[in-house]
């Protein structure tokens, strides 16, 4: 198995169509090229962890941006936000919900578990398009990202 | 009451006619006494007369004795025998100085008795002489009987007082008999009275008794009906009390199941909230992947379609915003349904002015008059109030599109003490008969051509007035303008019984 590259964005998506759009917005603002998507919780959850077929991964390389999206199989997405911001490992994460809903409840949930921005998918593609746009622009160029020693243990 | 004044006029008499027979028996005793006096008067009378007459007959008797015999012891009884006869004589005047027709008697006796005695007296003083005594020794032929006159006096006398004794007895006799007889009648009389009053007693005993049996009898029939009344009454007591039981374990059934009930609404209503949230939310997902790809289609592949493949890629993607445009509309009035009321004061005038900070879309490069009145603070949810306001004020504007100048108006009316707010335009109206349909969801009254829309927004703008307790309606004529009104709350109802009926009508 190759040297892993760096995964810059995680995408933690079910829906295809919506994987596929998303993927294709983050392209077409040509700001990343290592892109990972996972289509449930747990999935994204070996990824955090370093487990599964991630277990070859290593906490320190951590994703700059995680898109995370709520409503996932086996695992839902409040439940992945909640492990990953209890784990002093991972707790450093920027992680931004992207989904569908904007049910007060969700985002009461998500700001009080620790997410870092919240943002709800507008039906317009277009629109969608800029906000891609401007949250790559904003925390891969404008945000100063956590550094490595974010990630180790105390 | 008749017995009673009978009894006392009847005993009332009975004491007065014993009152008058007494008074009678009195009189009578009184007037026998007199009689009495009387009788013995006369007989007093009759006694002088005879003792006058006797005294004369011895006075003679004792001169022809003294004559015969010269025994002076004849002398001496004369003498005091003519001494007797006067002194009778001259009582008798005293005896009858009541009686004139005796003192006339009495008038002539008295020079008749002076003149026999002084004859009497002469005879005896000649015959003391011895020559004359024995001339006249002759006992025979030597009589001087009371004269004839003095006799006749004497008689008349004692017929007059014998007369006047058989007067008197008779009088008294009558007079006696009289009273007898009355006080007999009285006594008769009054004895009956009381026999009649003892019997009217008697009588009116007997009637009450009799009316004291009926009012005993009355007693005791009015105790046993009280008796029967008292026992049906705790009788139907107890039966109301039974029936009270029933009522309250009805109403305690009643009350749970109403509670049940309310409840079991409750859920479905928040059942169906959320499934229309849960729908209205779903729809967006396949909506945006169309919007997404139809985009990519024609942002990046638009040199492989024809016109016409351009064409429907176009169509796509405007009946995706208009769907999209109605499922936020549904998620926004599912939301109002769900979301707790914030009530504060707020200032009208200001909800008004940010209302039309978010209309440029279409008021841009529009003549529009707004003729905004100051308004007051008012008891309200802000947020869902000034989506009410943007709702009318963007109605407003859209209908007033085909006006050279529109004039939209928002101020209030004063009714009754509660303000109604109204926005007012000059657009194109509505035929007032569709006026029922204004507030339905997806109900529309004008075409999709003409006027774009959703036919949410009045739908939500009704359900936030009603959960604030107002009221909301529109008057418009086709063509001249309409008007929307709206109150805030109701004066009847308060806070509570608002969101109360919020749950039942959800």
């Amino acid at each position: 198995m190759a040297e892993p590259e760096t995964v810059e964005i995680l995408l933690v998506e079910d829906n295809p169509a919506d994987a596929e759009l998303t993927l294709h917005a983050l392209r077409k603002s040509k700001l990343a090229n290592n892109i990972q998507l996972v289509r449930d919780g747990a999935e994204a959850l070996d990824f955090f962890f370093c487990r599964g077929a991630f277990s070859n991964r290593s906490f320190d390389d951590a994703p700059r941006l995680v898109l995370l999206d709520l409503k996932l199989p086996k695992v839902d997405g409040l439940q992945v936000l909640q492990q990953v911001k209890e784990d002093d490992r991972t707790c450093a994460i920027p992680i931004i919900v992207l989904t569908s809903s904007k049910e007060e409840v969700d985002l009461v949930r998500s700001y009080k578990l620790g997410v870092n921005s919240y943002i709800q998918k507008p039906v317009s593609f277009s629109e969608f398009q800029d906000v891609v746009r401007q949250l790559g622009m904003y925390w891969l160029l404008v945000n100063n990202a956590p550094p490595v020693s974010a990630f180790s243990v105390r | 009451m008749a017995y009673k004044g009978s009894i006392a006029v009847a005993y009332g008499l009975a004491l007065a006619i014993l009152l008058a027979v007494g008074v009678v028996s009195y009189r009578d005793v009184r007037l026998e006494q007199q009689s009495q006096q009387w009788v013995v008067h006369t007989y007093d009378v009759l006694r002088g007369i005879d003792n006058l007459d006797e005294q004369l007959i011895a006075a003679e008797d004792d001169r022809r004795g003294f004559v015969l015999s010269g025994d002076p012891e004849y002398s001496k009884s004369f003498a005091a025998a003519c001494a007797e006869a006067r002194l009778q004589a001259s009582n008798l005047r005293g005896l009858t100085a009541d009686n004139p027709r005796e003192q006339e008697r009495l008038d002539r006796l008295h020079p008749a008795l002076d003149g026999y005695l002084a004859l009497l007296t002469e005879r005896l003083t000649k015959s003391a002489s011895p020559n004359l005594r024995l001339s006249h020794a002759n006992p025979a032929g030597d009589s001087l009987v009371v004269p004839t006159e003095i006799q006749e006096i004497i008689a008349g006398m004692q017929n007059e007082e014998k007369g006047l004794l058989a007067e008197r007895t008779e009088r008294a006799k009558n007079s006696s008999r009289l009273a007898r007889w009355f006080t007999a009648f009285g006594f008769a009389l009054s004895a009956s009275l009381i026999l009649a009053a003892l019997f009217l007693i008697r009588r009116e005993m007997a009637h009450r008794e009799i009316a004291q049996h009926a009012l005993e009898d009355a007693h005791a029939q009015l105790e046993r009906r009280v008796e029967e009344r008292t026992h049906d009454l705790a009788a139907a007591n107890q039966e109301l009390r039974r029936s009270q039981d029933e009522i309250q374990a009805l109403n305690t059934s009643l009350e749970q199941r109403v509670n049940d009930r309310t409840a079991e609404l409750l859920r479905a209503n928040k059942e169906l909230e959320t499934f229309s949230y849960s729908v209205a939310h779903d729809l967006r997902a396949p909506l945006r992947h169309i919007d997404g790809f139809a985009r990519i289609l024609q942002d990046e592949h638009a040199a492989e379609l024809s016109e016409e493949g351009r064409g429907y890629v176009a169509r796509i993607l405007q009946a995706v915003t208009r769907m999209g445009r109605l499922v936020d509309d549904m998620l926004n009035l599912a939301r109002i349904g769900r979301q707790e009321l914030v009530r504060e004061r707020a200032n009208l005038d200001s909800l008004v002015r940010q209302s039309l900070a978010d209309l440029p879309h279409e008021t841009e490069g529009r003549r529009i008059e707004w003729r905004v009145e100051p308004l007051p603070e008012v008891e309200c949810d802000p947020g869902l109030l000034k989506l009410v306001l943007s709702n009318l004020l963007a109605n407003a504007a859209k209908f007033t599109r085909s006006r050279p100048l529109a004039v939209i108006e928002i101020g209030t009316l004063q009714e009754n003490g509660s303000a109604t707010f109204f926005v007012r335009d000059n657009g194109v109206g509505f035929d007032p008969k569709y006026a029922d349909k204004l507030f339905g969801v997806f109900q529309r009254l004008h075409r999709q051509e003409d006027f774009e829309g959703t036919g949410v927004g009045l739908a939500t703008v009704q359900r936030i007035i009603h959960r604030h307790g107002g009221k909301i309606w529109a008057e418009a004529q086709l063509d001249r303008g309409a008007t929307f009104f709206f109150t805030l709350e109701s004066k009847q109802k308060e806070l509570a019984p608002q969101s109360a009926q919020e749950v039942t009508c959800g």
